[in-house]
This record gives structure tokens, sequence and C-alpha cells, in this order.
């Protein structure tokens, strides 16, 4: 990130690692940060386990879930567990249930051992845990990441075959998968959509709620960090946002970077900043509430302060599983102080008229996972909300810089699926017509010496490597011929996003990026690319769908993406951080390509 | 001396009575502080007033001299004792009789008193002065009739070894033993906690051999050490293990150490969640029977509410049958949506050849080939229907719906096999449906809460096996049922919250349970609120309102239905039969028509978390209108 450190702009939202500061704000805490104080769920959680329970744990966006993950991996690990980590939104590419099972054999082998299995004939999820689990260790931990993510086609399918192996575990011999077996379902999920209740191995799981900082904790939190100079603000901080993770690190951070300027309160001049829109926690979590029915119904209840909590009402836990209420003597109550002024207004009827297509569409952005789909939300303020047209459901994010911008994820990874990027783009051009299309996200970068987590690619050209030809020479060796279709950026944006670049002095990469349906993370495999194409610079999965869908349609596309990984094998380290911050760094620099006019056409 | 008072130290403070009386023997009453601030001084005082001070100082001496020849010589006879003959044998006899719960042997004529097995406590007494860790285990090993000892090598000094118990509510079917010769400490420990989850699936609990006890202020005998540790480790040090090879209950001796040393969280023998462990399967002895006797002339249908037992009540069954000459087949249906995937189940589960393009026709050839290695007549069981039977009963296509169950029938009434289904809801509308071919196919066999007896039992049993016991049983257990009635899964969810309770407790202090214990449970919101939800499982909004009526005294669907219409809900009288029988099912309320009360008599109560029945009345309504 040698060139985005160099930056001059000093409002700069890129990352780079020397940027960060005493406090984590925004995708999980790394494991060697200070910047992380244990919650009792955690102690709940790992207290489960050890008594061979199964949990499901639900809490917020942004309240660390998958950081106490992270941590309850590295806990049980060094203690006897074979653990995996899988971050289920990672999945892709194919929606059959033999090609996920193949895939979750894969993440398992590689983090607890044992062979994956090839098998392409497998519909039995305790079968291809039992091929693939080593002898040792016994004990095993699923940690199952973002469960909602999952496609709908056979997800009942894997949480039944769940429920079946726990249901499996007083019989059969010892050393059988049911009885190895145990498995954390993390997210921010209502249960009881994800399947019927007889089915549901949530039924028989431990429930953990992640909680919210105490001012104890937090009082920890600016120790470990070494800035106890803060611990005055403290109170201030938790009166207004009761504790709440990602806003409590967000307000002392903005109270860290305050010190030695002029600012009278820095926790006012921080909470202003989150209310204004800056940061987008606020439209995250309105979103979340405008999006579900019963939120929706609810928010006006609880803001009133006298709704009686009843738990055994679907949307009373949902209210406290996204964040917006909780239980206070039998009352369900908005969160914190903040949301209470942030979302007054949200709870009168006339916010919620079901939006409809707008009249025009300047930017459609496509996006292929929740971190990018995050990235983007949060990057554009224009507005809010949902429309639906035929099949597709789309994001109106208003207009920004004068620009319509709506924005699509596309429900599977790659080009070629069902719900892959080609079909997705191509329909999304006919029901919304947009004058540009634009993909952020992550990529992987091919030249490890010229770039780092967080470097952006912008292609001038895009390479689909799938297509070739196999064939055979006089020697009876395989012989491939290259036979990719490219596409090519449309000259105008090209020069606007180059001239772009060049202002605002950012490193910006500009190249052949290739694009396949593989999820390459094999170093081997990797260097193969750079055969067929030795200038490229960086390879994803879904820009080819994009651009030949667009350019079909003959509408102009870009896309831009950031390095998050360069598919040596290393893909997990601080995979969702590193993503986070790549997906982070793409968008900004989109926000800013449409700020700066460079894709008014 | 008559009294002894001792300064709680910590050791001092966690020593069982029992232990404080050995030590002191001749001390008429001995107490610690904290003994003596409850009511132990008081009672003492009184009880030496009383007796005017006097006690037999020879008896206790006597008892002395013998627990000392049996610890060097592992016998004694009334030559050995400096008293006539005749008291020698009466000092011998009443020796033995006090301490009933060690491996004694008394002389027909009472002339000798030895172990019963002084072999075992001859090894246990070498042990303390020239320690050797394997012997230690084969001592341990034979006491406790471990078999199928496996070495697992070692790990941070520690030799460990897996073996196969006579498992019960507490042991595990595997125990992993370690042992360390020397120092150890925290160290040690986590290291045999590791070893277990690695070695042995879902082990909780492991046992480790020392020369030495850990020293009163050691991390690991604190507590939280143990609660940080992936599997409990109850450290037996050469005293313990003596007692337990002197004992005449080595397991008893065994659980009692774990009681007061291990993270009870990790030996509780209660489960709340999924299928209940056999050895905590109590009662269904009717069921059973009613299943047995019904699967003579007819398939049947277990159903019942949501974690009511039905699936381990299948699974026992399945046992059961096996016993009786049956060829029982389980399997599991959660993931079985439609007929295709039945198949893929069975196929793999049963290892049978079955079409890919299988039809309700191709049962037939799925039972021949069951029936072709199978030596009595086959049985079915299948678990959790309701998902394939809604399939089975929506589907449009070639064949007509409900084929599944209309070729089931068909092999029931050919004998080629009978059926046991189970399920909730689905099914139970199917077989109350006189149009439905599940009508007059197999016999519905309700499943409800268990009886008085059992439902103590399933309480009591297990904290009995862990060696603890009600102070006021039948209080107790009156007060079980007054917030169960006998439901099982909210019985074992008291079960293990009172052994949490024990488990924040002293360790000298977990041996014992009351009222009070109880009360603490039931009285807090969350009860209420595992209460609602567990017995209205998967009511509707409709049935809970109903519930809360007849909260409000409507004790009849006629009356029920006036209370709806008063309150403007439109509902006719099947209706409102349709949900009582619903309730019925869940075992909420009793009787149909005219007499309806409530079965789960808690639930009024209960009801008071959601603001009353009254108040959740106004809420129900508010929801259908929502709805």
């Amino acid at each position: 990130m040698a060139g985005l450190s160099n930056s001059s702009s000093t409002n700069s939202k890129l990352w780079t690692m020397a940027e960060r500061n005493s406090f984590v704000v925004g995708g999980p805490v790394p494991l060697e940060s200070r910047a992380y104080v244990e919650r009792s769920f955690e102690e709940e959680l790992f207290s489960a386990l050890t008594a061979n329970e199964w949990v499901v744990l639900l809490g917020p966006r942004q309240s660390g879930k998958t950081s106490a993950l992270a941590r309850l991996y590295r806990r049980l690990s060094t203690n006897g567990f074979g653990c995996a980590f899988l971050d289920l939104q990672a999945y892709g590419a194919d929606d059959s249930y033999g090609h996920f099972l193949r895939w979750l054999s894969q993440a398992v082998a590689k983090d607890v051992g044992g062979i994956a299995t090839e098998r392409e004939d497998l519909e039995s999820l305790e079968e291809a845990l039992e091929e693939t689990l080593p002898d040792k260790p016994a004990s095993i931990v699923l940690l199952l990441d973002e469960i909602s993510a999952l496609p709908e086609s056979w997800r009942k399918r894997f949480f039944g075959q769940l429920r079946a192996i726990f249901n499996a575990r007083t019989r059969g011999v010892e050393d059988s998968v049911p009885r190895r077996l145990a498995c954390v379902f993390g997210g921010t999920f209502r249960p009881e959509e994800m399947i019927e209740g007889d089915n549901s191995p949530f039924n028989v799981s431990r429930y953990v709620k992640t909680a919210e900082f105490s001012e104890a904790d937090l009082s920890n939190l600016v120790a470990a960090v070494e800035r106890e100079e803060l611990s005055p603000y403290i109170p201030t901080i938790y009166n207004a946002v009761r504790g709440q993770p990602y806003l409590s690190q967000l307000l002392l951070s903005y109270v860290e970077r305050s010190a030695g300027s002029e600012q009278a309160d820095p926790v006012e001049d921080g909470l202003r900043r989150v209310s204004s829109g800056e940061d987008r926690h606020l439209s995250s979590l309105a979103r979340q509430i405008k999006a579900d029915r019963g939120m929706r119904d609810l928010l006006p209840e609880i803001l009133s302060g006298s709704l009686r909590f009843d738990g055994t009402d679907d949307d009373h836990l949902f209210a406290e599983v996204i964040g917006v209420a909780r239980e206070e003597n039998g009352r369900l109550i908005v969160a914190n102080s903040l949301y209470a002024a942030s979302f007054e207004g949200l709870g009168r009827e006339e916010q919620f008229v079901e939006p409809t297509l707008p009249d025009r569409v300047d930017v459609l952005i496509v996006t292929a996972n929740d971190i990018e789909t995050a990235s983007v939300h949060d990057a554009f303020s224009g507005g809010a909300d949902y429309f639906r047209v035929g099949e597709n459901s789309y994001l109106d994010l208003g207009i920004n810089s004068g620009i319509r911008i709506v924005t699509i994820r596309c429900p599977d990874m790659g080009s070629v699926g069902s719900a892959a990027s080609t079909l997705v783009v191509a329909d999304a051009i006919r029901e919304v017509n947009p004058t540009v299309v634009a993909m952020v996200g992550v990529a992987f970068g091919l030249v490890e010496e010229d770039q780092q987590i967080g470097t952006i690619l912008v292609p001038d050209e895009v390479a689909a490597y799938e297509v070739g030809r196999i064939g055979t020479d006089d020697g009876g060796t395989e012989q491939r011929v290259d036979r990719s279709p490219h596409y090519n950026l449309d000259p105008t944006i090209h020069g606007r996003l180059r001239d772009l670049a060049v202002v605002q002095e950012e490193d910006i990469q500009f190249g052949i990026v290739l694009s396949g349906e593989k999820l390459v993370d094999n170093k081997a495999f990797r260097d193969s690319l750079l055969e067929i194409e030795p200038e490229a610079i960086g390879g994803e999965m879904e820009a080819a769908g994009v651009c030949a869908a667009a350019e079909r349609a003959r509408v102009p596309w870009v896309i831009v993406k950031a390095v998050c990984d360069f598919a040596d094998g290393n893909k997990g380290t601080e995979k969702e951080f590193n993503q986070k911050m790549a997906a982070d760094n793409a968008t900004e620099f989109l926000r800013r390509a449409v700020e700066a006019g460079a894709l008014s056409l | 001396m008559s009294l002894i008072v001792l300064a709680d130290g910590r050791g001092v403070a966690e020593a069982p009575v029992r232990i404080l009386q050995t030590l002191f023997e001749s001390v008429a009453a001995c107490m610690t502080m904290g003994q003596a601030e409850e009511s132990a001084l008081v009672d003492a005082l009184e009880s030496a007033v009383k007796n005017n001070g006097a006690r037999n100082t020879t008896r206790s001496s006597l008892n002395n001299l013998i627990r000392l020849a049996l610890r060097s010589d592992g016998q004694i006879g009334v030559d050995d004792l400096p008293v006539p003959p005749e008291t020698a044998r009466l000092a011998l006899a009443g020796y033995a009789a006090d301490n009933e719960d060690l491996d004694l042997d008394l002389a027909v004529d009472g002339s000798k008193l030895a172990w019963a097995h002084p072999q075992r406590v001859a090894v246990a007494q070498e042990l303390k002065s020239d320690f050797d860790g394997s012997a230690a285990m084969d001592l341990l090993a034979e006491t406790l009739a471990l078999r199928d000892i496996q070495s697992l090598g070692s790990a941070s000094r520690v030799s460990v070894v897996r073996t196969a118990t006579r498992t019960d509510a507490v042991l595990p079917e595997s125990l992993v033993i370690g042992w360390v010769d020397g120092e150890w400490g925290e160290t040690e420990v986590q290291a045999l906690a590791r070893a277990t989850r690695e070695h042995v699936p879902g082990s909780r609990l492991a046992i480790l051999l020392v020369t030495q006890p850990a020293t009163a202020d050691s991390d690991v005998v604190a507590r939280s050490f143990q609660r940080n540790l992936v599997t409990t480790v109850v450290p037996v040090d050469l005293e313990r293990l003596l007692t337990i090879a002197g004992s005449a209950s080595p397991r008893d001796a065994l659980v009692e150490l774990i009681l007061r040393n291990a993270d009870l969280t990790k030996a509780n023998p209660f489960s709340t969640r999924g299928v209940t462990r056999p050895e905590m399967f109590y009662g269904r002895s009717s069921e059973k029977a009613d299943l047995l006797a019904t699967l003579a002339t007819n398939s049947a249908a277990l159903i019942g509410g949501r974690r009511i037992g039905k699936t381990s009540l299948l699974q026992r069954s399945a046992e059961l049958l096996s016993g009786e000459g049956w060829s029982p087949f389980v399997a599991d249906l959660q993931e079985a949506g439609d007929w295709k995937s039945f198949a893929a189940h069975v196929s793999n589960k049963w290892d049978v050849s079955l079409p890919k393009t299988f039809a309700p026709s191709h049962l037939e050839r799925l039972i021949e080939q069951l029936a072709d290695r199978s030596q009595g007549p086959i049985v079915l069981l299948l678990d959790e229907v309701d998902y394939l039977l809604k399939w089975d009963q929506s589907h449009r296509g070639r064949i007509p719906p409900e084929a599944f169950f209309r070729a089931c029938r068909a092999l029931s009434q050919e004998k080629a096999a009978q059926f046991v289904f189970s399920g909730e809801r689905t099914i139970s509308e199917r077989l109350w449906d006189p149009a439905s071919p599940h009508w007059n196919f197999c016999r519905p066999l309700l499943v409800k809460q268990l009886t008085r007896a059992d439902s103590d039992e399933l309480l009591s049993g297990p904290l009995a096996s862990l060696g603890v016991t009600f102070e006021d049983h039948e209080e107790c257990m009156d007060l079980q049922w007054e917030f169960t009635q006998g439901h099982p899964q909210i019985v074992q969810f008291i079960g293990d919250k009172l052994v949490g309770l024990l488990n924040d407790r002293p360790s000298a202090d977990r041996s014992t349970l009351n009222a009070d214990s109880l009360h603490q449970i039931v009285d807090d919101d969350e009860f209420r609120q595992h209460y609602l939800t567990t017995y209205w499982g998967q009511a509707t909004d409709f049935e809970k309102l109903l519930t809360s009526l007849i909260a409000l005294g409507s004790t009849s669907v006629t009356v029920l239905r006036d209370a709806l219409d008063e309150r403007g809900v439109d509902a006719s009288g099947e209706n409102v039969a349709a949900g009582i029988r619903m309730l019925d099912l869940y075992g909420i309320v009793d009787g149909m028509h005219d007499e309806i009360s409530f079965r789960a008599t808690f639930m009024p109560e209960a009801l008071e978390l959601l603001g009353g029945a009254e108040q959740f009345v106004l809420d129900q309504l508010q929801t259908l209108d929502d709805g």
C-alpha cells in the first residue's frame, strides 16, 4: 500500500496498515490486536462447547461476532479440539448441494487436517465429514459464520442433515461423526426463517447473544491500548451508545484523533458525525429495519418505551438480534439514545411506502458478496430503499453527486451459475436500464512485489481465462491454447479514471485482470494463469460475466477491485479483515469517481 | 476433649464433615467456623448438656486401634484388641456397621475384621511409599472394573490411557486416565485435558493420578481454572486412591471426588437439548407396552408435542423390539422432504439398493431387501415424518397424493412390515381426519408427560448418581411436579440448573439440595419463559389465545367460543375443538369438550411473564388482527 500511504489526501478513507489507530473500527479485530476486550458471552460460548452443546451465536452486525469466533477458534484449537472456521458467505460458484459439500470438505480438511473428498456423487453431510475428518483430534467444532448466506435451494437440506447428525449423538459407535461433532451457527438472522422448527438444528442448540461493552469493559479497552487519557470520555460515550461495540470503538477513535486539536467536545462531535451519515452504521441498521416487515411494525412501539417484552415473540427477539432494542425490566426499549434520536422518524408510517423503480438509473453497481455489498451500502448516502423488479431485488442508493445509483448483489459467485454475474447483470440491464454498469469488490493480486492488501486494480481489459482449447501436440502431450475473450474498458471512462488517479496521487493499477470460475487459492495454479496472460495484474470471478452482459447490451462497464490476497494458499489468514479493507478501498475509489463525474456519460 | 472449632483455611473450609470426624475421632464434636456459625455449635452444646458431657471414650479408642490395624496389616482379630474377647467382637462388629462404605469383611463369628479385597489396599499402601503410575492405574482399573485399556502415549510428563467404563449418568463410556510422578500442576492438568479432547470424542471428564494432593492455594483446585479447561480433570492423589481402593463402592467414592472437584457443567448428567442418552431415559413403560401390543396387529404413530421425548422413545423402542425378536430399522427423516430424498437417505443408512427414480411402489422392494437379511419380522421406525408427509400429501404429479403412506398401509396390511412413525402436527391432523388413509392404518399413541413417579426419578435419579440428595425429598418432588407436570424436558431443565447451582458452591457444600434451591430456579423469569416456549412448541397464535382464555376461566368449547365471540373473533365450534385437541396433544389441557382443564397447571402463572392471561389475550387478538 505504498502509494496509498503517500497520499496527500488528509481526509482519505482508504485504509493502510500504518493508518490503523489504537481502536479497531470496521471488520473483525485482528488476533494480535490489543484493542480487544473479552466479554462474558465468550465464556458462555466456550463453556457450552466444552459441555458438548451446539450453539447459535446471534448478534447485531458490527457487534464482534467474527472477532469472538476467531478467538474461540484459537482457544479450542490449542486445547485439543479440531476446529474449522467456515465463512459461508465465501461459498459460491455452483449451486449444487454436492458441490457445497466438497467445498465444505476442503475447508474442514484445511483447518482440521484430513483429506478433502473429491467425490462427485456426495449428497450426505455426514458422509462428507466421515470421509474428511482425520482420526485425531477426536472432538471437532465447526464454526459456521454468516449462515444466512447459504443458498435457499438446499439450505433446508443442509440444516436437516445437521439436525439428523445431532439426533444421532446418543447412538452409534463412539468415533462416529455425530459423537465427535459440535457446531456454532453465527450471524444476524431469524432462526425461524432458516428452516421449519421441527427440523431445525437451532432448536437443539444453546442460544448465546453477543453482549455490549460495559463501562468497565471500555475502561479495560483504553487501558489495553495504553490510552488511559481517554478514560474521562467513557461515561459520555457509554451514555450515548450504551456500549455498542462498533460505535464505542468508533467514538473512542474520534476522541483519540482529536487529541491536540481544539475540539471542545470530541464525543459530541463524533456523535454528530455518526448521525450525519459520515459513518454508515446507522443507515445500515435502518436498512435492516426497513427490509423486515416485523421490525418496521415494531419500531414505533419500541421507541414508545412501553412495549412489554415477550420472549416467545419472534419479532421481539429479532429486534434484540439486530441490536435496535434491548430488554430492560420486562420492557423492550430502544438500545441506546443515539438510536432513539436517529430512528424517531423511521417509525412513521409514511416512511414505509413501498419504493418503486426510480425514473432513471445512472450507475448500476454490482457486488458478489456480503462484505462488498456492505461497503457499497456504506459509501453512498443518497438513500436506501429496496425495490423489486421481476425476481431481482435492488437497493436504490439515491442521488449521489447528481448521479442516481442503484445496486444489486449477485446471489452466487462467478459468472456462469444461474444466479451468477452474467445472468444477473443481463436481467438488471433489461430491468433498470442503467447508463453504466460498475462492479466493485475484491480480487487476488498477481504482482505481489508491487501490490499490497488493499491495492486498487482497475482493469482496462478483462480476460475470461476459462475459455480455451485443450488439444494434443505431435508428441501426444496435452496442449492448451488460450481462446479467452477480452473485454475493453470504455475509453472515455478509462481516461477519466487515469486522470483521477493522478490528481488524487494514488497508486491505482490499470491493466489486464483475469476472470474465471475458480476460487483460486493455490500458488501453482495462480502461476499457471500468468502463462496465459503474463501481463495480468490480478484475478477474480465475476468481471467476465459483467462485461459479457454489458457489452451485449452495449452498456459501458467499469470494474474496480482491490487486492485481498495473493491466491497463494494463505487466503484464510485474516481473510475477513483483508476483504473488508480491499472492498472499502475499491468502493471508495468508485465513490470518488462518481463524485468527480468520471461515470457521467 | 469434647469440642474443637477449626479456623476456616481454604482446605479446611472445603473438607467434608466425615473427614473431620475421622481426623478427630476422639473428639465429641468437631466443626469448622462456618459450620459453627450455621448451627453445629449450638447443636453440639445442646447435645453435651443433654448427655452430661459423657461419651464413650473406650469405643472411639477401639475404633482408632481397628482403623490403624486395618491400614497397617489389612486385618484385625479379637486378640489384637486390649479388651475382653466379647467386647472386642462387639467393637469389630460395631466398626463394620459404622463404616458400611468401607470394603470390609467381618468373620461370621465376629472374631476377625479384614478388607474384602486386601490386595487392593496393600497396593494402594505400597504406592504411597514407592509410586508407580502404571501400577496406580492398574489398581484404579481393577477397582472400578475398567476395561479395554489403551495407551494414548504421553503429554507433558503425563502418561495417558483410555479405558471403557460401565457407563452411567455420570461416568462416560470412555474414561481417560493420566498419571504423573512427582511435582504436578497447571501444565500437567491442561495437558491431560487437551489429550482427552484429542483422543476421545466428546469426553468431558478425565482423572489424573498424582502422588500428592494439590495445595489449597493451587490454581488447579480453583473453580475458575477448571472452568477454563476443555475437559474437567479430577486429581486423585494416593490418599484418595486408597479411599477408593478400600471403598465398598469404588464408583461412588470416585463420583464423590468428581462432585467435589470437577467443573460440574462438564459432568452434568442432565441434557436439555436433543435426544436423551440411554442412561437418562426414565419411564415410558406403558407407552412401550402399548407399542409392542399394537405392532402385533397394526402399525403405530407416536405423536406428541415438541421436546416431549418422541425420538428418545422411538430409539429405546427399537432396542426393545430387537430384544423381542423384531428386526427394527430406524431412520431419522429430518431431511427427507420427498420420496427421492427418502430413498437416498435410507439407501445409505440401511445399505439397500433403490432406483434413483424412487416411487412409493418401490417400498416393496425395500422391504424385500431388508427381509432377506433379517431374522424377525420387519418394523420400520421413521422419526420426524411430518416433513415427508406434508410433501406426500401436497405434491402434484402422475402419482396420486399420499401414495407413500398408502404403500405403507398396503405393506402393513399384508404383514410384510409394520411401521412406527413419529411426528407432531401434520401426522396428528392426518390421523384425526377420517378421510385420510392414515386414519385406520396406524394407531396413534400419544406421547405426553411422564407419570409422577417417573418424573420424580428423572430429577432425583441422576442427582443421586452424582452423590447429591434432597434434604426435604418429598417437598422437593412435590415442587418439581407442581412446576413441570412431568414434562421431561422441563424436568431436565430444572436438573440442569440445579447442577449449575451446585457448581457455584464450595466443594464441601455440593452434596445436598433443598426446596430453596428449586425455588431459586422456578421463581426466575427464565424458567417461565422456558415453560411457555416448551409447552407451546409449535402452537399457533389461535391455540395460544385459547390457552389464555382457559386461564381466564373458560372451560368448555361452548364457553370458549362465546369468549372469542365477545372479543370479536369469529371461530366455529370445530375450529375451537381442533385447537383444544392440539393443546391436548401438547399436554397443556385435559378434556376435549365440556370439561377442559389445565394439565400443565403452572400455565396461568407462567403467563404472568407476558403480563398475565388478560393482557396476553389482548396481545394475541392484536397479533391475529395484524396477521
